[in-house]
């Protein structure tokens, strides 16, 4: 299964939460693939603190291979290399967790036939050694976006299981602004039906994903940290709360509602200062992160495989 | 190209077998997969029933023309074409394996149609013999010199991209890579298999001339060295993992698999010739294939009579008495 | 293409084999004429300028086939062939063309062994013929070339003798632009003469069009005897038992041999008398088969026979093609 990840906008924590996805998924015992598609800044290594393994490769990330400077982008196995040192031995049980990065200092460049041939050898070889490919796009209508629709929609990929996963705040500007790029004018489903793909279907495997939502209600003590709505006088608790309605209301008019929303992943001190892979360590002890953020991760993680949340409404 | 009778020269060969799993939920008969092998037009797949069904694709050549360092360290260049083809075995595994003779050539770059007269032959050019650039090759790093393994997994990623495979595999096992070097000199036999990482074995060989080997022999016994290894990489990781997990969380997919389409596989020395048998004695003794191999069996079966056993005591434990 | 057609089952002093007939590949061998020359190429226009035309081009060649023969030595074996063009615009019909042909080159004093068409080195009775040839083409690696994984001109339909100008790779955003580098032909001695030759052509109904220098290409190979489609000869000569000469030209065979008693169509050598207009063409076949790496075997086949008979064949296939340009006044161009 290839799953690819988006956004229309920066900000929305989609690499991390990615990372952190193909994280839980390799702890469950498949082999998991990340693969670092944002053109402008591919920054995936940091999260996985694969930075020094990614200088020993230089010229072998993706960009480089794409555009045929070489025959094969480089593989990182987290458990091997991270220089973190929770991440390094592999757990027992738990499957590959493997990198695939962009080059340093790569940027965006258009498709050609000759890329998007590559580009589907690539995803094929890993889908062979792999159970999940997660591909982190550039956010916006972006090249990469291109590439990800046209090879997809190749006859040697036909039979391969791709999902789509579109991140976005909970604020009406993202709402606003996902809603296009998903649907509007040279939107994902336009352009993924003039590359060939069947418009219906191929919105039937997209997805949403809440990023960054402050929580209002939740008490403190379960958190250990001030909730959004602490210290707040009770008008603005009321105020908020209806914001969060008419969100709600404004994203189901959209098209972004609960039914086709795979999961939320709240606000986090941890992610806010640092994007990092959240580990069971970091939130029993001691209590760094925050318990819902591993269990959003985690349900996300199940999500990717879930049927009966990809079944067409 | 003529093979080690040549008389006065040494015969020596580099070259990389990548192995892995064919990307259909279940092997693929006997017909399909020598549509799937039909890569050159014109020429002929050959395939083998017996004792395991192979079957193996024409020759395609690659040009290169690149730097290869020696033993010394010095730099030599390398122009010539490597010959490549892809092979399956019991419809199930994938090999795209790539060689190249290497030989002394001369000082410049002569035209193109010369390279061409000798299919798979590399001439080197500047100093240092074929035999110093044969051993630096297996521990060579250089993104830029030779690289056979890249032509082989281009090889495979056109089996891949096959509309004849359904591209849903019952499993993910790992790839894996054997790059070797095979000198044929004066001297008896002597040889190295290492594992350098997960994905990775180098084999070293020297053999004796009177072993009278030819290129194409000496890539299929690679082949099949590099088809064992990869079968002992891949159940045994598949059977440990089985055993591993906890009674009643069981999820038994993946062992079926090897069950129902590996176990069958193994038979070592099948494509080596008399004069190469020796090589599979020293594998046998050390580290001992067959012998793993034979633990692993024993192990899947025990396994599975213990599971049964559970399986017969849940049910009686289930039933309501009497 | 494979270096050697050995079977692993059976070693040196084997008293005990094993075979499968599915491993078992042999190779047909054909006899060979000395030398093979090519009487002329028959393409609409120089029909339609009328038999005057056909007998002055005769009256052009007689004295080079004659020159051929004699360079050629005593007791040598020399088969002529003619081609006729019914692929790009094929026009009029066996039955007229054949015997015009044949009647023009007895004048001059020339006798046409054997008659091909040209649709037939494309493909023939439902055989692929021009694919087996593209699947020989090996592209000549620029240096720096560590594995030859790029594209071939199997799939661009272009080939060429060196680097084009054209970098492959696109441009990055936001990276330093590169200066336009000009084109360069590999292994020259200091200015290059670079070629692109186009090998084909998609026809708007998705149908595939060999250019001229493929066909012609495909051709001088057939002449030398080094095509094979897996183990059997391509397009064998056959003979034509009829009184009249049929009114279509594909109820022709591919290559009819027209002299019952004409030595083998196949040849060590081939020599070409052409018209001006087809050097560029012909530089396009050479280019082509500098970058074709011939069956082995048929190779072998070819020295083994020739040493056989005292003489040494050229291993450089383009040495083993010679030709001679003659200017007819023809206006037209190639197809």
């Amino acid at each position: 299964m290839i799953v690819f990840a988006t956004s229309d906008k920066g900000g929305t924590g989609r690499s991390v939460t990615c990372a952190n996805i193909a994280y839980r998924r390799a702890l469950t015992g498949d082999n998991v693939a990340y693969v670092d598609f944002d053109f402008g800044s591919p920054t995936a290594a940091t999260v996985f603190e694969l930075g020094s393994a990614v200088r020993a490769h230089p010229g072998g990330g993706v960009h480089s291979y794409l555009q045929g400077r070489t025959a094969e982008p480089v593989r990182l196995d987290v458990w091997s290399l991270s220089e973190r040192e929770a991440l390094r031995g592999s757990l027992r049980g738990a499957g590959r967790l493997c990198l695939v990065p962009g080059d340093v200092g790569g940027g965006e460049f258009p498709a050609d036939e000759a890329v998007t041939r590559r580009c589907a050898n690539l995803f094929l070889a890993l889908e062979e050694e792999f159970a999940v490919t997660l591909v982190d796009l550039s956010a916006g209508r972006s090249y990469a976006i291109d590439i990800a629709l046209r090879t997809t929609a190749r006859p040697e990929l036909r039979d391969v299981v791709t999902r789509w996963l579109v991140f976005h705040r909970w604020t009406r500007q993202h709402l606003e602004a996902t809603a296009a790029l998903v649907r509007d004018e040279r939107g994902i489903l336009q352009i993924g039906a003039h590359w060939g793909h069947e418009q219906d279907a191929l919105e039937g495997r997209v997805r949403y994903v809440r990023a960054a939502v402050p929580g209002i209600d939740l008490p403190e003590q379960d958190t250990g940290f001030p909730a959004a709505g602490h210290g707040l006088r009770p008008e603005q608790k009321e105020w908020l709360k209806a914001c969060d309605a008419e969100l709600t209301r404004r994203s189901g008019k959209l098209g972004l509602g609960r039914t086709v929303t795979l999961g939320t992943v709240p606000l986090d001190p941890v992610l806010q200062w640092r994007e990092q892979l959240i580990t069971d360590e970091d939130v029993l002890m001691p209590q760094i992160a925050n318990r819902e953020t591993a269990e959003a991760f985690q349900d996300l993680a199940d999500g990717l495989t879930d049927e009966s949340r990809w079944e067409t409404l | 190209m003529t093979g080690a009778s040549d008389d006065g020269a040494t015969l020596v060969m580099v070259g990389e077998v990548r192995t892995g799993l064919l990307m259909n939920r279940l092997p693929l008969e006997a017909d399909a997969v020598a549509e799937l092998l039909d890569l050159v037009p014109g020429e002929r797949v050959r395939t083998r029933e017996r004792p395991v069904p192979r079957a193996v694709s024409p020759d395609t050549l690659y040009g290169v023309d690149c730097p290869l360092v020696t033993r010394s360290g010095g730099r030599v260049r390398a122009i010539g074409t490597l010959a490549a083809r892809a092979c399956v075995v019991g419809g199930r595994v994938v090999q795209g394996s790539t060689r190249g003779v290497l030989i002394a050539g001369g000082d410049r770059r002569l035209p193109w149609s010369h390279y061409l007269e000798c299919p798979g032959v590399v001439e080197l050019t500047g100093r240092g013999t074929a035999a110093d650039v044969a051993t630096r090759f297996l521990s060579s790093r250089d993104p830029e010199s030779l690289d056979p393994g890249a032509v082989s997994e281009a090889q495979v990623a056109r089996l891949r991209a096959a509309r004849l495979l359904d591209h849903r595999p019952p499993f993910h096992p790992r790839r894996t890579r054997l790059r070797w070097s095979a000198v044929v000199d004066r001297e008896g036999f002597r040889g190295a298999f290492t594992l350098a990482d997960r994905e990775l074995r180098t084999l070293r060989l020297t053999i004796a001339r009177t072993a009278q080997a030819t290129p194409e022999q000496l890539a299929a016994l690679c082949e099949d060295v590099a088809l064992h290894d990869w079968l002992l990489t891949t159940v045994p990781a598949v059977v440990d993992s089985a055993c591993g997990t906890r009674r009643g969380d069981a999820d038994h997919g993946e062992l079926r698999v090897v069950i129902d389409q590996l176990l069958h596989l193994w038979m070592p020395g099948t494509d080596t010739p008399p004069g190469l048998g020796e090589i599979w004695d020293r594998l046998e003794a050390r580290p001992g294939l067959t012998r793993q191999w034979s633990a692993c069996v024993r192990r899947v079966r025990d396994h599975l009579a213990l599971r049964t056993l559970e399986l017969l005591q849940d049910h009686r434990a289930a039933r309501p008495p009497g | 293409m494979t270096a050697h057609g050995e079977d692993a089952a059976v070693g040196p002093a084997a008293d005990w084999v094993y075979r499968e007939s599915s491993a078992d590949l042999r190779t047909r061998a054909v006899p060979y004429s000395h030398l093979s020359v090519e009487l002329g190429h028959l393409y609409m226009e120089d029909f339609t300028a009328g038999p005057d035309r056909l007998r002055a081009h005769f009256a052009q060649v007689a004295p080079w086939a004659a020159t051929a023969r004699s360079l050629a030595g005593p007791r040598r074996r020399i088969s002529t062939c003619f081609l006729v063009d019914d692929y790009f615009t094929p026009f009029s019909s066996p039955a007229e063309v054949i015997p015009m042909v044949v009647r023009a080159a007895a004048k001059a004093g020339l006798r046409i062994d054997y008659l091909a068409r040209e649709s037939a080195c494309a493909e023939a009775n439902g055989a692929r013929v021009a694919p087996l040839l593209l699947a020989r083409l090996v592209e000549e690696p620029p240096v720096g070339t560590a594995s030859g994984t790029r594209p071939p001109a199997a799939e661009s339909g272009w080939l060429c003798n060196g680097v084009r100008s054209r970098s492959d790779v696109a441009p990055q955003a936001m990276s330093t632009a590169t200066a336009w580098e000009p084109p360069l032909e590999l292994g020259a001695r200091r200015h290059s003469v670079f070629v692109d030759a186009q090998l084909w052509s998609t026809e708007r109904d998705g149908r595939r069009l060999w250019s001229c220098p493929f066909l012609a290409a495909v051709w001088q190979m057939l002449r030398l005897g080094l095509l094979r489609d897996r183990g059997e000869v391509v397009l064998p000569p056959e003979s034509w038992e009829e009184d009249a000469f049929p009114d279509r030209w594909d109820l022709l065979p591919p290559v009819v041999r027209l002299n019952p008693q004409a030595t083998p169509f196949w040849a060590y050598r081939t020599f070409s008398v052409l018209d001006t207009r087809f050097l560029p063409v012909e530089h396009a076949v050479r280019v082509i088969l500098d970058h074709t790496a011939a069956d082995p075997v048929a190779l072998r086949q070819v020295a083994e026979r020739s040493e056989k008979e005292g003489l040494a064949v050229p291993s450089r296939l383009t040495e083993r093609i010679l030709y001679a340009f003659t200017a007819t006044g023809t206006e037209g161009g190639g197809p």
